[in-house]
């Protein structure tokens, strides 16, 4: 009892930096925007009318599709890598984890421009493509949809990594070694075994980007094109361009609620997972 | 009690040859033969960075031998990987499939020789029957004791039928009166299937109730094979006296060999003498005697007890028989009273039952 009245108050501080910094504002926005505005009509209007705009339900497409492909590029680039992580040691555990730890410490602006270096009619790509002779004109690599996955992917791939680590570190490898014993074939134990054994963090890694993907902005804001808009930059040009916070606010809660859901489903699996000892 | 089991399958002749592997400046295994006869129950003993478990991985086909061959039934098994081996094997820690039940465990060597669905049904509940563990089919291995799981690493690796079934310390993790009710099971299982075994232990006790015969590793090399009371009875250097079982081991150097007979004289002056086995006149050697083969009597060398130890079964006396020299005698607790520390008793042992050993 005591035990948990002292962890409640060790939660304090926390708890009241995120009631002030985060809970509060997001209330304050929904309010003045929703209710308080004498702009805006009943609440009930403005949530059916934001929903049913083609913007809105284009950009939902739009949102969800971007999402799931970065999603599955992320989990077939992560994979392997985290599977050679959870099986290595020294220098080259290092050298990967540093590769990939370091640009999850930079900031996302930097690592957006960067791939923009790249990727541009006059980056470092085309200059290498025009050089070697390949192609004779620069090709179009920025402000389309492959621009948007492969920065969004960049960006988003350790979440994925550091995931699928813990989660292989905890597969017992004489397990393999077992199976192998017993005449399995390499493809037979990583589909019956490491497989099984790693879908947790498969999950668990493919619900975190997920989420993440959904409220993404910059990457998508400055690598993508003209028709490639995102749920959280139509939030961004009502308040900024049609000064319409109660459209704003609406697609917000919207955008809320799904993580929201998606956060407890990831929630949910994680804590089975513990109770099965895993 | 249960369904028949399976019929024998008769187990492989598995020939070591000369067997040697070195992990960077240590030689782990030093030049291993053995010849392991088809239905033999075989154990590795020895102390742990004796070889006993890198032999066994090199056998698996996990660890591959610096040189030297392994032979099963004739046929080269030295680079065969180890999923073309077709061997059973049993790990320390089971290694049981989490994320399958009783059955697909048992199953899965099967699934990887794609036997038939119907066919593995019924190996499968044969398996389990001859384990006695019918009735847990549908668990996983965390919902089962340590006991169980057990049982269902030993179906597993013995489902498909395989020549030779190797087992690394499988009861390694068992308290000690479940460890001795599973090695009764074991060897139950085995004479039953007629499979070769070779077992890896560090567990005296175990190897010898469990096996036909026993290696003695130590350093990587094989110092004594034999059946179990041959070994202990008549151990060929003080090393295996030693690890299997107590013995009394008094150094000294030999003075004399009559008949057959040496005698040890010790650095505080005793005279004790002992079958000479292979010792020779002027060596340095150790008289070798299982406490138990010690009595106090009427007839022999004089001491006076330092210390009475009492375990349950037996009462472990230290007897001072000269001023450097000890011996262990061990009672059998059959009632009669033991004498006390600091009396005198004259301690006795009939000569056959003593070695002499060279040091």
């Amino acid at each position: 009892m005591t035990g948990r009245r002292q962890t409640m108050l060790l939660m304090l501080p926390a708890l009241a930096m995120l009631l002030l910094v985060f809970i509060t504002p997001l209330g304050w926005f929904f309010q003045q925007s929703l209710i308080s505005d004498p702009d805006a009509g009943p609440l009930w209007d403005t949530i059916v009318s934001v929903v049913t705009a083609r913007a809105v339900l284009q950009a939902i497409v739009t949102t969800n599709w971007i999402s799931l492909l970065v999603t599955a590029t992320v989990l077939l680039l992560g994979y392997p890598i985290a599977y050679y992580l959870a099986n290595n040691r020294g220098p080259r555990f290092t050298l990967v984890i540093f590769c990939i730890v370091v640009p999850y410490f930079t900031s996302i602006i930097v690592r957006t421009y960067s791939w923009m270096v790249l990727l541009g009619t006059h980056g470092l790509v085309n200059q290498a493509l025009l050089a070697t002779g390949i192609v004779h004109t620069p090709v179009k690599m920025l402000y389309n949809q492959p621009a948007i996955v492969i920065g969004m992917t960049y960006v988003l791939l350790p979440y994925m990594v550091l995931t699928l680590y813990a989660a292989m570190k905890t597969i017992d490898p004489t397990l393999m070694r077992a199976a192998r014993g017993m005449g399995a074939s390499g493809a037979m134990i990583f589909r019956r075994i490491y497989l099984p054994l790693s879908m947790h963090g498969v999950i668990s890694g493919a619900l975190i980007v997920f989420i993440l993907s959904i409220g993404f902005f910059i990457t998508p804001a400055l690598m993508g094109g003209p028709s490639d808009v995102m749920i959280a930059m139509l939030i961004e040009r009502s308040v900024e361009i049609t000064v319409d916070w109660s459209s704003a606010a609406v697609m917000s809660l919207l955008l809320l609620a799904v993580t929201l859901v998606l956060y407890a489903i990831y929630y949910r699996l994680t804590d089975i997972r513990r109770l099965m000892g895993a | 009690m249960t369904k028949p089991p399976s019929p024998p399958t008769g187990g492989g002749a598995l020939v070591l040859k000369d067997l040697v592997k070195t992990y960077g400046a240590e030689r782990v295994v030093d030049h291993v033969s053995a010849a392991i006869r088809p239905g033999e129950f075989f154990s590795l003993l020895g102390p742990s960075g004796s070889g006993k478990t890198t032999t066994l991985m090199m056998i698996a086909g996990f660890a591959t031998p610096d040189s030297g061959q392994i032979l099963l039934d004739d046929a080269d098994l030295t680079r065969t990987p180890p999923q073309q081996r077709g061997l059973g094997m049993v790990f320390q820690n089971y290694a049981i499939f989490p994320h399958l039940n009783v059955f697909e465990n048992i199953a899965f060597p099967l699934r990887a020789r794609r036997v038939p669905d119907t066919e593995i049904r019924a190996r499968v509940n044969d398996a389990l029957a001859l384990v006695r563990l019918d009735r847990f089919a549908h668990r996983f291995a965390r919902q089962l004791s340590g006991g169980q799981q057990q049982r269902v690493a030993i179906a597993r690796a013995i489902v498909y039928q395989p020549p030779i079934v190797l087992m690394d310390e499988p009861l390694g993790a068992l308290d000690k009166n479940l460890r001795y009710q599973m090695q009764v099971e074991l060897k139950d299982i085995q004479q039953r299937l007629g499979m070769t075994v070779v077992y890896v232990t560090h567990d005296q006790e175990e190897a010898m109730n469990l096996s036909d015969r026993i290696a003695i590793m130590n350093h990587g090399r094989i110092e004594q094979v034999g059946a179990p009371g041959t070994i202990y009875e008549t151990p060929t250097n003080a090393f295996v006296a030693r690890f299997l079982g107590e013995a009394n081991l008094i150094g000294g150097e030999i003075v004399a060999i009559e008949t057959g007979i040496a005698t040890l004289k010790t650095p505080d002056g005793l005279l004790l003498s002992a079958p000479a086995g292979q010792v020779r006149q002027g060596q340095r050697a150790v008289l070798f005697i299982r406490p138990e083969k010690l009595f106090c009597g009427t007839d022999g060398t004089q001491g006076i007890v330092r210390r009475r130890s009492f375990l349950g079964n037996i009462i472990r006396l230290s007897v001072e028989i000269g001023p450097d020299t000890h011996l262990t005698i061990d009672q059998a607790n059959t009632g009669a009273p033991a004498p006390e520390p600091g009396q005198t008793v004259t301690v006795g042992w009939n000569a056959a039952h003593a070695l002499m050993l060279a040091e």
